[in-house]
């Protein structure tokens, strides 16, 4: 009975349990230096825990709806709709289970590495709320909520960015994403306030039953497009994205990237679950693949030309980012047609596959690349050389990912480009080349990398001594890789279909 | 050449979101009033509250009134992290 009660709520519990931890942790912080490490500990733990609930539940027994407030937590009548809703539905396990386990491991790797910072209890505390906020934004059902929690999610993240407050450099990349990221708060609030003053709903699934296409919806869609495309750093609005990367703290780096990854699943949910039915599939799809093409474009130019190794898999991630709105854009232009079972179930699972993929070996090559910036005291290529020799394990770690991320064949990266160049070569043969020449840019720039910073001449200006917790982190992300390198068709067939399913399902022909 | 096109973009969204904003259906008159008569008819018995309002931010949007308030618990932790002392070990304190 407890435990059914439990299984309902646990959507609420994932975002309750974080929230609730950072108020302890507010609250002690300042007295209890050791309670806190402690706290956080537990609260990542035990989210995670709830997050196995769902993605348990939702996976052998089916999805369900949790209302907020109401006397029922499952929505019976109409009116269960104008509540704030929960999905926990196929993708929203993927979402929150890709986000679990990047928090999780960043959070162990942040006890290694921030430990010569002052004031830790502050960055735990904007750690959990900045992941509270992401997990609403994947989990929400209502626009308004949506928004609710995208704030959230800046306010704390342009905290942590801003984290080491004595260096000058982070405070305006923090102020630069905070200014850009309130903007487009408020055209998203302006575009749910054009829906809500003309429909008078908030739920998604009402939203789309009632939706016109009139101008102002067309005026919405696009507005929340630049809004949320801006936020997951595609290309034509990603000025901020090195400046914040190249100047947040080490393990901030990655949450970031994860938290992009959580801006641009709201939007696939937003797009999928309410325009498309009415506007039409075809150009919502197009402007979608626009910004990934762009993106795969200039990351790649920009990796080859920067000389930061951070940087460098920053702009790579920019491009990553590219190949999951291509394949993603591809799927949409297919919804309602008969095409969609031709390969447009193929483009969205690529997509899909291709963020938890994308997630974890881009997570392993921060903190590896992190972990080499922190020990050896600079980020320059130039400077750096023969780092093989003094961190073997880092270097192994670094390798696995650079290979997973170059799509090379035995890597799970592999797998999930494979399903992409298929989709995109069966759009468009010339966009099916187009990805695969990509790929083989990126490879070439890993291999530069991993030639000039890691092999050549022995450099003894430096000593090795990685904490224990760093290198555990890395090796759990690389256990990973590894297992899905090994079984890509069953994680495709038990995460990835469910959760097409659950987002583009009811399009299917 | 920076500016004018900044300018040129400005003026545009400018006309498009007014031209939107022109479009708009008169205040408070949605075209489904569903949800407005659903909360006027039953928020005195769904949440013991006499006052309509009090019922739809603390029991129907009760969500987004915790969000809101951890929106400014967010904001002030995040200045608070900017504006704090740094202490590095073993130095005296310094100015952050």
């Amino acid at each position: 009975m407890v435990w059914n009660t439990i299984v309902t709520a646990s959507p609420a519990l994932v975002l309750a349990t974080p929230l609730l931890f950072a108020f302890l942790i507010g609250l002690i912080g300042n007295f209890l230096e050791r309670t806190v490490e402690a706290l956080f500990g537990c609260a990542l733990i035990i989210t995670s825990f709830f997050v196995g609930v769902i993605a348990f539940e939702v996976l052998t027994i089916g999805s369900w709806s949790y209302v907020f407030g109401a006397e029922q937590p499952s929505p019976k009548t109409m009116s269960s709709f104008f509540r704030v809703i929960f999905v926990a539905d196929g993708y929203s396990v993927l979402a929150t289970i890709t986000i679990a386990i990047i928090a999780l491991v960043v959070g162990i790797y942040s006890y290694g590495y921030m430990s010569e910072e002052s004031n830790l209890d502050k960055y735990y505390l904007l750690f959990l709320l900045t992941w509270v906020g992401i997990n609403g934004m994947v989990l929400t059902n209502d626009l308004f909520n949506l928004f609710v929690w995208f704030e959230v999610t800046t306010m704390a993240s342009s905290g942590l960015v801003a984290f080491q407050n004595y260096r000058a450099k982070s405070i305006e990349a923090s102020l630069k994403y905070l200014l850009l990221s309130v903007l487009g708060g408020l055209f998203f609030l302006f575009s749910i306030a054009l829906l809500y003053g003309q429909y008078g709903v908030l739920n998604l699934q009402l939203l789309s039953a009632e939706i016109t296409g009139s101008f102002n919806d067309r005026l919405a869609v696009g507005l929340i497009t630049v809004v949320f495309a801006m936020k997951s750093s595609s290309v034509p609005f990603h000025l901020w994205t090195p400046d914040v990367h190249g100047q947040a703290p080490g393990p901030v780096s990655p949450f970031v990237a994860i938290m992009v990854m959580g801006y641009l699943l709201a939007l696939f949910r937003i797009l999928i679950s309410v325009f498309v039915e009415t506007i039409s599939p075809f150009i919502i799809g197009l402007i979608v693949m626009v910004l990934g093409v762009l993106s795969m474009v200039i990351g790649v130019v920009m990796a080859f030309a920067s000389d930061d190794i951070k940087l460098e898999v920053v702009y790579l991630s920019i491009s990553q980012i590219g190949y999951i709105m291509l394949a993603v854009g591809v799927g949409v232009t297919t919804l309602t047609t008969p095409r969609y079972g031709d390969f447009g179930e193929l483009a969205f699972a690529g997509g899909l596959f291709h963020i938890i993929n994308d997630a974890i070996y881009k997570t392993l090559l921060f903190l590896s690349v992190i972990t080499v910036g922190h020990i050896a005291g600079t980020r320059k290529i130039e400077e750096l050389s023969g780092v093989f020799y003094k961190m073997p394990y880092t270097s192994v770690f670094f390798l696995i990912g650079a290979l997973s991320l170059s799509g090379f064949p035995p890597f799970s990266g592999f797998y999930s480009k494979f399903l992409i160049y298929r989709a995109t070569y069966s759009f468009h043969p010339i966009l099916g080349l187009f990805t695969v020449l990509m790929t083989t840019l990126i490879f070439i720039v890993m291999a530069r990398l991993f030639s000039s910073v890691f092999l050549g001449s022995r450099d003894e200006s430096f000593k090795e001594n990685v904490p224990t917790t760093m290198l555990v982190s890395m090796t759990i992300l690389a256990a990973i890789v590894i297992v899905f390198s090994i079984i890509p068709h069953i994680v495709v067939s038990e995460v990835v279909v469910p959760a097409v399913k659950a987002l583009a399902g009811v399009f299917s022909v | 050449m920076k500016k004018i096109v900044s300018l040129i973009v400005f003026v545009l969204l400018l006309i498009l979101i007014a031209f939107g904003v022109l479009q708009m259906r008169p205040f408070g008159e949605p075209e489904n009033t569903e949800m407005d008569e659903y909360f006027l008819e039953n928020s005195q018995e769904d949440s013991q509250a006499n006052n309509v309002v009090t019922a739809v931010l603390f029991d129907y949007r009760g969500l987004d009134t915790l969000g809101e308030a951890t929106i400014l618990f967010s904001a002030v932790s995040s200045i608070l992290t900017v504006l704090r002392r740094i202490k590095k070990n073993g130095e005296k304190e310094v100015d952050g």
